[in-house]
């Protein structure tokens, strides 16, 4: 899997281009798999060092795509009837960048299961290492503050006028 | 009726939903332990596994010996046979080899440890911060559920 940082700023980097509502939606979107598949281990194994409990696995294949519809689905349920669909989508969308980008790395054959359950077989692009979003993360955290930073002072100026315009009382 | 924006029952659209997620996690603790996926197969049924190549990505070094070292990925602990310079505990490592039924053990022949996976981490930890971030700029929670702001 690539990091966080990466999966959030495939997202972000272009969102400040647009003027997508949503896009938050697609940024948690892109976080998911990992939030689900990820982080409960391990926070159970932290907590399997103050008290003794039963080892789950499995988790892992929560990160695959129809588990991750399945999410979708069921935190898209939680809006407000008019904003169920677009949730949907954007979480989909975000979910689909978050694959997209762990199906490019090479684990040496140990891919990422893309029909589970239907089928257990796994696949993988290879075309990255495993480790190198780490590397690129910095630079795209940089770059995706710079580009946030230029749409909010261009939006600001665009405001400005409007603000400043003399009262025609 | 369903109404117009889907999701006629919310409430059973999300029972199906997370009854299914659990039902995939339940499958993947079965796939776990019957050696379907994961690592735990040569363990399982050590004579169908010996001589067969077997590649491990991203594996924990548990325990480190003279000759031999232990790898761990999820519940499992494998023992591999092979020179232990350059491994420190806690270190994850991607490696290959044989596994051999009479040792119970993979005889190494390659191995490279896996660099970055502390900044990894960190960048995770970093990753969920910004997301707690941006989350409230973009929702609000009313009385008919989550809105999308904007």
């Amino acid at each position: 899997m690539a990091d966080l940082v990466t999966h959030l700023c495939v997202v972000l980097l272009p969102g400040a281009l647009v003027r997508a509502r949503g896009l938050v939606l697609v940024a948690l979107g892109a976080t998911l798999p990992d939030l689900t598949a990820r982080v409960p281990p391990i926070v159970l194994e932290s907590v399997g060092q103050l008290v003794e409990l039963p080892e789950l696995q499995g988790w892992s294949m929560l990160h695959e795509p129809l588990p991750q519809v399945a999410l979708c689905v069921a935190l898209a349920s939680t809006f407000a009837p008019e904003d169920r669909r677009r949730a949907l989508v954007c979480l989909l969308l975000g979910v689909a960048t978050h694959i997209g980008l762990d199906v490019l790395q090479d684990h040496h054959g140990w891919g990422y299961a893309l029909a589970f359950p239907l089928h257990w077989g796994v696949y993988e692009l290879g075309w990255i290492g495993s480790q190198a979003t780490v590397d690129w993360a910095p630079w795209l955290a940089a770059a995706t503050g710079l580009a946030w930073l230029v749409r909010l002072r261009s939006s600001l100026q665009g405001r400005a006028p409007a603000a400043s315009e003399p009262s025609r009382d | 009726m369903h109404s117009a924006e889907g999701f006629g029952r919310p409430w059973f659209v999300r029972i199906c939903a997370l009854g299914f997620m659990g039902l995939c996690l339940g499958l993947g603790a079965w796939g776990n332990a019957t050696g379907r996926v994961g690592i735990a197969g040569p363990l399982l049924d050590p004579q169908a596994w010996d001589g067969r190549e077997l590649t491990l990505s991203l594996v924990e070094v548990r325990a480190i010996e003279a000759d031999s070292f232990e790898v761990r990925k999820g519940a499992v602990t494998l023992r591999v046979m092979g020179p232990t310079t350059g491994l420190e505990v806690g270190r994850e490592v991607d490696l290959g080899g044989t596994w051999r039924a009479d040792t119970l053990s993979l005889q190494q022949e390659w191995r490279t440890v896996a660099e970055g996976r502390a900044t990894k981490r960190r960048l995770g930890g970093f990753g969920l911060v910004l997301l707690l971030v941006v989350l409230p700029l973009g929702l609000r929670w009313t009385e008919r559920g989550w809105v999308i702001r904007g």
